[in-house]
């Protein structure tokens, strides 16, 4: 009880100071206000995970009631379209796993033949990877952890080190895309960028990234390898696990599958379309999930109640969109303009400068928070560097890279990590210890936001 | 599966017939569009309840995919102020279930000394209309329908009548307030009325439909209810029921009475608030559920997430929040205009004509289909009204009041009615027909919509 108030006190001392200091670097009173509250919400989440929405009601109403805000620009700034973007893909995942698709991945994995530890290495960074850019992080891992532990079962192996590099390679993984990460989108949404700009950037860095991860997963954990190698010799491959398990690819398995597809080509293809269409920028993009769960919805009549109810996260998604509210307020009052002067001496003479400053904060700062918050934090003071005239868009991919890769240096740093290792605490009662993380995922997380930031600095 | 298909046909037809319709009756394309789809949502909840959802989302697809509205304007419309209103209330109501407070009303009910017929009515009239005009209609009807059974139970008479009688008073008592029913804050947010007026004007009208409802109902179960004295006589009063059960009114309870207290008063004088910091209409009547949310959520954090996932109606609200945007985009393409001056023109340029035409239309409509779809389509013509100079306050009491009212007519007409049949089929295995409900809801419903009527035309609102 005595932390607790302890915690709240410093939240408070902290939020009402930074608002105070703002004012007097020059923020009115409206701006000074939107930063505390929006400091409040920000670390309302690092001390007070349970409470987060709690503050984020509170303090909006607060911006509100203060006047820092007029209720239509507040509504307006909830980016009410990527919530229902994210909405619809949940659904859309929601019927995946309903019909089995990832159960029938995971039963692929298993069946691969001849396998071999390093084979076995790659194939989860692989998939891990992808199912991560096309679904997204959370339940990519789940089936990826489902996956490691039958197989690392079966040979009586460590399971660990292999969940760790499923993680880092989904968290990787996850930059390439829109759909990926909800910075993805959100980060598209706000700057204007569209899937195949991702597919021109995004998708090579995180792809370099990968490559290099892999490598170092390799060395790192040659030992664990070799010894799964070992007893992959002394057991005989898996063919008892071949006979076991078999998934068949059912008639709704493949429908779904067909649905997902088609959704995909067209949310490739979003760009083209909108200009076909005479569409403004990412309508397509951002309809796509509410078209196709529409469709589904209809499909699965019979779920589409419980796909909406327990399959969209209502409770995470209504944080966001008061987070996005408040970070938006930072702008509307024009606070953001405010400290992106302060930095307009510095960005003018020093683009790259500015680019890495950006990349390696969010970096940082996502390893101990929550990507979407560091993101959030950012795009109302680029938005403004934009507004000054020193915006590249080198920006936004520093701020997506950085908010993805830096989630591999703590164990809490993304959602992913956290979801794996309650996982594996309670299926095997492995703890996974900070010591246990921070080698490999620092050395992880460092070289790949090293690597963006080489191809941002040298490509880009 | 041909049920089906016939339906479906016979929506696409509609749909398409009506958007062509108006084109000839001066429609361009992008209002045609608008109507058309819009109807077949419509349709689509009258048709395919079960799809709603789907016929929403892609109904708002082909109206962005076709340029008739953008994003933007499509998420202005969408009415997110409403849609967190309603969220953070229903964490209030969660609260309040959890805390055992519906539990004990049923039992104040339960435990009334010297129970008569009459009272009996009384009370379950009084307090379905005052739960319902500050919790919502849905809640309160599950808790007083539980109560009703349990008492009826007891002295072994029918159920039915008085479930029926508890349906009508929550219905016309959700029209109260702006907490009644998701139809009062819609109303309030575009309409830029008070909590205030809906006290000043909504609270009164609502009790003189409650007390007409009251003489039609005690003339029409007059049998009813002497069987249920008769029956009070021969058991004695319910001194057993009495000391068999009794919540005590425990902390938590006391609590969550403390929090609902606050929050109908400070929405009640949200408008003075709004007034006294200056601040713009309605910016502190929605915050209020918000605030009140929020420390329930740090009150009771490890339930909070349970708060938000249960006891909030994800799929309503969303279904809620597609309709708005489609019915916005009626307003923005500008189709609600032509209809607003057909009326206007159809009415003879008499607003008392037209306020007849809106409450009747309302009150008819919303006997078939779920009121909010009414209103949601009423609005943006009403707001046509207002701007081609032929508006009145009283048209938005006569919406209000046609989509309460109305939901008493048929046994489809409200959510409330819905819930209370189906609990009375899966408890009591009773079945009630459409006509046996129309029977006496007809009479309820238009007999009250003709009190709200002849208020409105008598009263001046808003003047």
């Amino acid at each position: 009880m005595n932390r607790t108030a302890l915690k709240f006190g410093s939240l408070f001392f902290v939020s009402a100071a930074t608002g105070f200091l703002g004012h007097r670097v020059g923020l009115n009173a409206h701006q000074a206000m939107s930063l505390g509250i929006f400091t409040a919400s920000v670390m309302g989440t690092l001390f007070f995970w349970e409470f987060r929405l709690s503050f984020a009601f509170l303090g909006s109403a607060l911006l509100l009631l203060t006047k820092a805000i007029d209720l239509e620009s507040f509504l307006r700034l909830t980016t009410l379209e990527v919530i229902l973007f994210l909405a619809g893909m949940m659904i859309v995942v929601s019927l995946l796993k309903d019909t089995g698709f990832f159960a029938w991945l995971v039963a692929i994995i298993l069946r691969v033949k001849n396998l071999s530890g390093r084979k076995f290495t790659l194939l989860i960074i692989g998939v891990s990877a992808v199912l991560a850019c096309a679904v997204d992080e959370v339940t990519s891992i789940i089936f990826m952890v489902a996956a490691i532990l039958e197989i690392c079962d079966y040979y009586e192996v460590n399971p660990m080190p292999f969940i760790i590099i499923s993680v880092l390679a989904t968290n990787i993984g996850s930059a390439a895309t829109v759909m990926g990460n909800p910075i993805g989108i959100l980060i598209a949404t706000k700057a204007g960028l569209n899937f195949e700009d991702f597919l021109m950037r995004a998708f090579p860095a995180a792809f370099v990234s990968l490559l290099a991860a892999a490598a170092i997963a390799l060395r790192w954990f040659a030992r664990p390898i070799a010894e799964l190698d070992r007893h992959i010799k002394e057991m005989q491959a898996n063919e008892i696990l071949l006979k076991l398990i078999s998934v068949p690819m059912e008639r709704h398995l493949r429908v779904s599958l067909v649905i997902f597809g088609s959704m995909m080509v067209f949310i490739v293809l979003h760009r083209r379309l909108e200009l076909l269409l005479g569409l403004s920028e990412n309508t397509i993009l951002l309809i796509m999930p509410m078209i196709t769960s529409g469709v589904i919805m209809i499909w699965k009549r019979h779920k589409a109640r419980e796909y909406v109810e327990k399959g969209i996260e209502w409770w995470t998604l209504l944080f966001f969109m008061l987070l996005f509210a408040q970070a938006g307020t930072l702008r509307h009052t024009g606070a953001a303009d405010v400290f992106a002067g302060m930095f307009a001496d510095f960005a003018s003479n020093n683009a790259r400068g500015l680019m890495s400053l950006v990349l390696w904060t969010s970096s940082l700062g996502s390893s101990v928070l929550d990507n979407v918050i560091v993101v959030v934090t950012y795009t109302p003071v680029i938005k403004s560097f934009f507004t000054l005239g020193y915006g590249n868009q080198a920006l936004w991919w520093a701020l997506l890279l950085g908010g993805c890769f830096g989630g591999n240096i703590t164990l809490i740093g993304s959602t992913a990590n956290i979801v794996a290792i309650g996982l594996l605490e309670k299926e095997k009662n492995i703890k996974v210890r900070f010591r246990d993380w921070i080698g490999i995922g620092l050395t992880v997380g460092i070289v790949t936001t090293g690597l963006a930031w080489v191809l941002l600095s040298f490509f880009y | 599966m041909k049920g089906a298909l016939v339906k479906f046909g016979i929506l696409i037809f509609t749909s398409i017939g009506i958007g062509l319709l108006g084109t000839r009756v001066g429609l361009n394309t992008h209002q045609a569009l608008a109507l058309g789809i819009f109807v077949a949502s419509i349709c689509g909840t009258l048709f395919f309840w079960e799809f709603r959802l789907s016929f929403a989302f892609l109904g708002t697809s082909i109206l962005i995919l076709t340029r008739t509205i953008d994003i933007e304007h499509f998420i202005k419309f969408s009415s997110l102020e409403v849609i967190v209103f309603l969220v953070g209330m229903m964490i209030v109501v969660g609260l309040l279930k959890e805390a055992g407070f519906f539990a004990w009303i049923v039992e104040t009910i339960l435990k009334m000394r010297n129970l008569t017929a009459r009272k009996f009515l009384v009370a379950i009239s009084l307090i379905s209309a005052v739960l319902s005009a500050t919790t919502g209609e849905v809640v309160s009807i599950i808790f007083m329908t539980a109560a009703i059974l349990e008492i009826c139970d007891y002295f072994e008479v029918e159920p039915l009548p008085f479930i029926m009688i508890s349906v009508f008073m929550t219905n016309i008592g959700s029209a109260a307030t702006v907490l009644g029913n998701p139809i009062g804050i819609l109303i309030a947010t575009k309409s830029n009325l008070t909590a205030e007026d809906f006290l000043r004007s909504a609270l009164p009208i609502s009790l003189v439909c409650l007390g007409a409802t009251m003489v039609i109902v005690n003339f029409w179960y007059r049998r009813q209810l002497a069987e249920f004295d008769k029956k009070i006589k021969d058991l004695g009063a319910n001194e057993i029921l009495i000391k068999l059960i009794s919540v005590p009114l425990g902390r938590e309870l006391k609590t969550g009475l403390i929090i609902l207290g606050l929050t109908v008063f400070l929405i009640s004088v949200s408008h003075r608030l709004e007034v006294l910091f200056a601040l713009e209409n309605n910016a502190v009547l929605l915050t209020i559920p918000l605030i009140m949310s929020a420390f329930i959520m740090i009150w009771k954090w490890k339930k909070a997430r349970e708060f938000v996932e249960k006891d909030v109606e994800w799929w309503s609200l969303l279904f809620f929040m597609f309709l708005f945007a489609q019915a916005g985009t009626l307003q923005h393409t500008g189709a609600t205009d032509v209809f607003a001056s057909g009326l206007i023109d159809l009415a003879r340029g008499s607003s008392q004509a037209l306020l007849g035409l809106v409450l009747w239309v309302a009150s008819i409509g919303s006997s078939l289909m779920d009121n909010v779809v009414i209103v949601v389509a009423f609005i943006p013509i009403i707001n046509s009204f207002h701007s081609l100079g032929s508006g009145l306050q009283s048209f938005w009491w006569a919406l209000l009041f046609g989509g309460c009212l109305g939901g008493n007519i048929t046994l489809i007409g409200s959510t409330a009615n819905i819930v209370a049949v189906g609990i009375l089929e899966k408890e009591k295995q009773m079945k009630i027909s459409f006509l046996d409900w129309l029977k006496v809801g007809s009479v309820v419903g238009i007999a009250t919509t003709v009190v709200t009527w002849v208020v409105l035309l008598i009263v001046p609102f808003g003047k």
